[in-house]
């Protein structure tokens, strides 16, 4: 059994080493007015498949701390994906700062931190790279700071947050569920709602239909909308608040048809029609 | 399963259809199981129709990452360095290795055991007999005719297109022809209660024209199961890929020739892709290109011994006689259901 799980995990590896696909991954950009006054780690211009440029808003903070997924496969030493770092700063200059793939592993965890005697608050997002690697499970279930909104999960690779969906994110103190917090959902088109985590700190938020439509779309592209899901808590006399930031598209039916999908499936049967209708026979007697 | 049971409840057809149908639950709604992400699948080249577009699936077909890798590392690379170097294809042989630790132990077996477009169209054929459609086989003609039909899918729609997208010279949404068009994108997604794949995108006439394709060949194959077997399976690419490599694994049909084959043909009536050569080719040249390892053949052939599945020297099933008469009684080499009995009749019924 142990080597059968070993041989699995070198063919995941291996796949994954050879299946890097570049450019399906977030499609965030920066918006360029201010949208909210809670703190934001915003994707700005200038990224490829190795670095990605971001500026923080709303928040005064001199650096911004970088994770990285992390290896949790059960392969041996030279099989397994070597990083040389999982967690980093990135000093920030004039607000803005650039992260560097680790090459290992797609997504990244971006998290900016300000504190004092009151309390602290934290602004937090993910990025997308085209990287061979473990997945990003070990990586949110890391804390990564007091109060935190980690999504659960990140939307799968070559999928993105969409409009008129729910999607499932999780309240954290200090490691544990934090049942009860209100959650405020804000996106960059101005649609406010607001959320309750229940008792195991999940919170189920439905993205608005605000995207707007553009012309062209199509494999990998098109337009997205920024949100910002912000949630704050009082402990042992401080004040929390956490505000996790990502993007969101159009709808997945957004320039598609089932009337035309249902019409050519039918015309399809309707071909194959002949072949499942008894014939009389040809020769009779 | 060496010696074949006389009469049961474990037929190899039952081992089959309870393999299948575990594989159809981790290929499609896998995730449950082995994780959400990419990286956390049991593989992203698996030798049968796991489809990425399925958010629920557990596994990738490695046509994935072989029209990923055309479009992305060869095509592109090319275009931008203006040459072609063999590194370019150091991510195929990457994607080709992991497919091939897959392929070693189960072969061909993939496309009978574990594709869950096959299981879904066999499934159908057994729904058309207890509809009692009318059972259609292709001839030997027809069957010759199509099958180099797959082979001519997988160099234009897998390698070719994808790498003409990346070159420039075709448009991006040709970057993964073949998933476009491929029915088990469609099946696999419905089969979660994904519509988005059945509607058709309507934003460019590219786009329009491939959905419209894929969802005409998905409404064909889907009321063609009723009446033939395996529809899709004959032109299938991956049945390709997999038939380029079926010498390389040791797991394999072995025909050994007998006086009485000539005249009799079952397993040809047996076979869901009524393969001619299990009937009048023995040894190598009667484990065709199109041989899926479902072992029906050897299920339905009356001999002893005559036509087996070997993994390497090891025989895993044989054909034999006792074991044919307690099988035709239940079903017709064709499929045709004659009673439904899952345990075996006791001797004072008889």
């Amino acid at each position: 059994m142990r080597l059968i799980a070993v041989l699995l995990c070198v063919c995941t590896g291996l796949a994954h080493a050879a299946d890097r696909h570049a450019g399906h991954g977030e499609a965030a950009r920066a918006v360029p007015r201010a949208w909210t006054d809670l703190p934001l780690i915003e994707l700005a211009a200038g990224r490829d498949r190795r670095a990605a440029a971001f500026r923080l808003a709303n928040l005064d903070a001199v650096s911004v701390r970088a994770f990285a997924p992390g290896e949790q496969a059960p392969l041996p030493e030279g099989l397994r994906f070597r990083s040389d770092r999982q967690e980093w700063d990135i000093l920030l200059d004039k607000g803005r700062f650039t992260l560097h793939s680790t090459g290992v592993g797609n997504y990244h965890w971006l998290l900016a931190r300000q504190e004092s005697a009151d309390g602290v608050t934290v602004a937090s997002t993910a990025h997308y790279f085209s990287n061979p690697g473990p997945a990003p499970t070990d990586m949110l279930a890391r804390p990564k700071s007091e109060l935190e909104i980690v999504p659960a999960p990140l939307p799968r690779e070559h999928n993105r947050y969409r409009e008129n969906r729910t999607y499932r994110f999780d309240v954290r103190f200090q490691g544990a569920p934090l049942a009860g917090v209100p959650v405020s959902f804000t996106s960059s088109a101005g649609t406010r709602a607001r959320f309750v985590s229940d008792a195991a700190g999940r919170v189920q938020v439905r993205f608005p239909d605000d995207v707007q439509p553009a012309k062209g779309g199509g494999h990998g592209r098109g337009p997205t909308n920024r949100f910002v899901l912000a949630a704050a808590y009082d402990a042992a006399g401080r004040h929390y608040l956490t505000a996790f930031n990502y993007s969101y598209a159009e709808d997945a039916y957004t320039a598609r048809s089932l009337a035309w999908g249902g019409g050519f499936m039918a015309l399809g049967g309707l071909i194959a029609l002949p072949l499942i209708v008894r014939r009389k026979e040809a020769s009779r007697g | 399963m060496a010696d074949a049971p006389r009469t049961g409840i474990f037929t190899l057809g039952r081992l089959r259809l309870g393999v299948q149908l575990v594989m159809l639950f981790v290929t499609v709604w896998g995730s449950a199981l082995v994780g959400h992400y990419a990286a956390e699948k049991i593989s992203s080249s698996l030798p049968a129709l796991s489809c990425a577009y399925d958010q629920a699936d557990g596994a990738y077909c490695v046509l994935i990452p072989l029209q990923h890798q055309m479009h992305h590392r060869v095509g592109e690379l090319i275009q931008q360095t203006g040459q072609f170097a063999l590194t370019m294809l150091l991510p195929l042989a990457f994607t080709l290795l992991a497919f091939y630790v897959f392929y070693f132990f189960l072969g061909k077996a993939f496309c009978g055991w574990v594709c869950p477009l096959g299981t879904v169209q066999e499934r159908l054929h057994r729904l058309g007999r207890l509809l009692r459609r009318p059972f259609r086989h292709l001839s030997e003609d027809a069957v010759r005719r199509l099958r180099p039909l797959k082979w001519v899918l997988l160099l234009a729609l897998v390698l070719g297109l994808p790498l003409a997208a990346g070159l420039g010279v075709t448009p991006h949404a040709t970057g993964d022809a073949f998933c476009q068009v491929c029915p088990s994108r469609l099946a696999t997604t419905l089969l979660t209660g994904d519509g988005e794949q059945a509607a058709i995108r309507t934003g460019g006439v590219l786009d329009f024209a491939l959905g419209a394709l894929a969802n005409t060949l998905f409404g064909f194959v889907v009321i063609a199961s009723l009446s033939a077997r395996q529809p899709f399976c004959r032109i299938c690419p991956l049945l390709a890929v997999n038939a380029a490599f079926q010498r390389l694994s040791p797991m394999r049909l072995v025909k050994r020739p007998h006086d009485k084959c000539g005249k009799c043909g079952i397993c040809t009536k047996a076979c869901p892709m009524d393969i001619p050569e299990i009937w009048h080719e023995s040894g190598p040249k009667a484990f065709s290109e199109d041989c899926t390892l479902c072992g029906r053949c050897a299920e339905y052939c009356p001999d002893d011994g005559v036509i087996q599945l070997k993994f390497g020297p090891v025989r895993l099933f044989g054909s034999s006689r006792p074991y044919y008469k307690a099988r035709v009684k239940a079903e017709s080499p064709q499929g045709e259901t004659r009673t439904v009995r899952w345990f075996p009749r006791k001797d004072n019924d008889a």
